[in-house]
């Protein structure tokens, strides 16, 4: 037998030798175990082991705050995250509030303008109202109503709404408007949306002041009492408010939507709200629709939103136009028209 | 089987393989002391190292042909087995584990010394000094018992390091092929051929010492 070579190749004889070495018991294993023992030098064998309870001690020496690092980085990072998203809403809501705050100053000045100067106690009766007075009354009352809800009081806010609320009785009686008992209940999560007290000038509008809150009671009252009233003028009369009750109809339901807009804005920047105040996204905010006193001039705003080519929004206001105002008349050829189309 | 490589020289260490088969039932395995030493118990890294100590060391003197580098390499590979306690994962056998960190230091230490083969083999006849033979043989055979096996030596000190390597690790560990394999980072077949070349030519080296009438129970 020839001994095997790298470059050999390896034959049979070859194979049956692995396969009797790999079974055990071959004279080369055999040789190989009679080689002189080799120990491992007892000073090595120390250094090995103290070593190794070296490194033992040392990790089991480690502070307390190194171990407990991980967990607390992790709890750290999750609230910092947490405030951030906490923070960044709120500031939104501020930034977005104070713009609709600006905006709502500005439109009660326009509808004091607008107003007459000195309006009598005893005021005439709604359907005696012109349709645009009306209109400009009930959106200055409304704007001025929550101006009041925005600025904090001394006194809290069950018993300010309280107060308010026996402020409004004797109006109530006096200019035929729904009865107290109609007015709304301050509701727990927004309890500054009761009834405030109104200013002198504003008297005369009581009956849209008791409708504000915005509830289904108060509306349905209104509308009893507006018919109540209608029953009382003439045939031209009783039509004209039956057209007013229409439109007011419309106009309630766009206040809710505007009041039920600036409760949230408030909500986050009245920290005295006894309720949980979720941010909103600052989009929210910002598309928030403007209001209008004069349908012209939300007319002429929705033609030069289709003149921008900003047809989506322009059908948007045109809708809600329509909602607020249904029995204005637009010529079919208006711009402004949505294209139904 | 090649699992009682640790029986060399009477008083060496057990090998993995065989601490394991003969502390079957007595004493935990390696994984379990190795976690353990993981979370602080010194006593189960000693009962390891008294277990693995004996064939590493020898692993690592025979590849190296070096006591000093030997004392060197196993140094490292024990400093290497603490320093990662923290990462070990009882998925493979500790003693592949062991012996994986042992050959790449070997290869690193190769590296940086140069070729493995440049060194060569000891002398013949201080080897053959160093091999005690049976008492009892007349001293024509103690001679020639002695011969054989400083040739042996040689043979296995000449082998090319690949080959001298499988082989040790397969007399030290008892590991199949395929854990051989693994730890040198060849295919099995390709640690199988080069455990078939070594035979080979340590057989070629024993066969020079026996009587014709022997040669083929030999082989």
């Amino acid at each position: 037998m020839t001994e095997p070579t790298d470059k050999r190749p390896l034959d049979e004889a070859d194979e049956q030798q692995l396969e009797h070495y790999l079974k055990g018991d071959s004279r080369v294993s055999r040789r190989y175990r009679e080689l002189p023992g080799v120990e491992v030098p007892p000073s090595l064998d120390r250094l090995v082991l103290g070593r190794a309870q070296e490194a033992v001690k040392h990790r089991s020496s480690r502070p307390v705050w190194v171990r407990w690092s991980a967990p607390f980085a992790v709890a750290a990072s999750a609230v910092l995250a947490l405030a951030i998203v906490i923070e960044t809403g709120v500031r939104d809501e501020t930034t977005v509030s104070s713009v609709l705050r600006t905006q709502q100053k500005m439109q009660i000045e326009a509808a004091e303008q607008s107003a007459p100067p000195t309006a009598p106690l005893d005021v005439p009766a709604p359907s005696q109202l012109t349709r645009e007075e009306q209109r400009a009354q009930l959106k200055g009352e409304e704007l001025r109503a929550a101006e009041r809800r925005e600025e904090p009081g001394p006194a809290p806010k069950g018993e300010e709404s309280r107060a308010a609320l026996k402020r409004e009785e004797p109006s109530a009686v006096e200019t035929r408007v729904p009865a107290p008992a109609a007015a709304p209940a301050p509701r727990p999560a927004a309890p500054a949306f009761a009834p405030a007290p109104p200013p002198p000038e504003a008297r005369s509008k009581r009956y849209v002041t008791n409708e504000a809150p915005g509830s289904a009671q108060a509306a349905s009252a209104s509308q009893s009492d507006a018919k109540a009233s209608a029953d009382q003028t003439d045939v031209e009369a009783s039509a004209g408010a039956a057209e007013a009750e229409d439109e007011r109809i419309a106009v309630q339901r766009m206040m809710r939507e505007e009041q039920s807009l600036s409760a949230a804005s408030r909500g986050a920047v009245d920290t005295r709200a006894p309720v949980a105040v979720y941010s909103r996204p600052i989009s929210a905010n910002m598309s928030a629709p403007r209001t209008y006193l004069d349908p012209e001039e939300w007319l002429k705003d929705i033609r030069q939103l289709r003149k921008e080519n900003k047809q989506e929004q322009a059908d948007r206001e045109w809708r809600r136009f329509r909602a607020a105002y249904p029995n204005h008349e637009v010529a079919e050829t208006d711009l402004a028209r949505e294209a139904e189309r | 089987m090649a699992v009682a490589a640790g029986e060399v020289g009477g008083a060496a260490a057990p090998s993995a393989a065989g601490a394991t088969v003969s502390t079957i039932g007595a004493a935990p395995d390696d994984a379990t002391l190795m976690l353990r030493y993981r979370k602080g118990d010194v006593r189960a890294f000693e009962m390891l190292y008294e277990r693995h100590k004996g064939a590493l060391y020898r692993y690592l003197q025979r590849l190296c042909r070096s006591p000093e580098v030997a004392n060197d390499l196993f140094q490292e590979v024990w400093s290497k087995v603490i320093a990662s306690r923290e990462r070990y994962e009882a998925r493979a056998k500790f003693t592949t584990f062991l012996f994986h960190i042992a050959h790449n230091c070997a290869v690193d230490h190769f590296r940086r010394a140069g070729r493995p083969q440049d060194k060569g083999a000891q002398d013949v006849d201080a080897l053959a000094g160093e091999l005690p033979g049976p008492s009892h043989e007349s001293p024509d055979a103690a001679l020639s018992e002695a011969q054989l096996r400083a040739d042996f030596k040689r043979a296995l000190d000449e082998l090319p390091a690949e080959q001298r390597d499988v082989f040790l690790l397969y007399e030290e560990t008892g590991l199949g092929l395929e854990d051989i394999g693994r730890i040198t980072g060849v295919a099995m077949e390709t640690a199988k051929s080069r455990l078939r070349y070594a035979l080979g030519k340590l057989r070629g080296a024993l066969r020079q010492h026996q009587s014709p009438t022997l040669q083929s129970s030999v082989s």
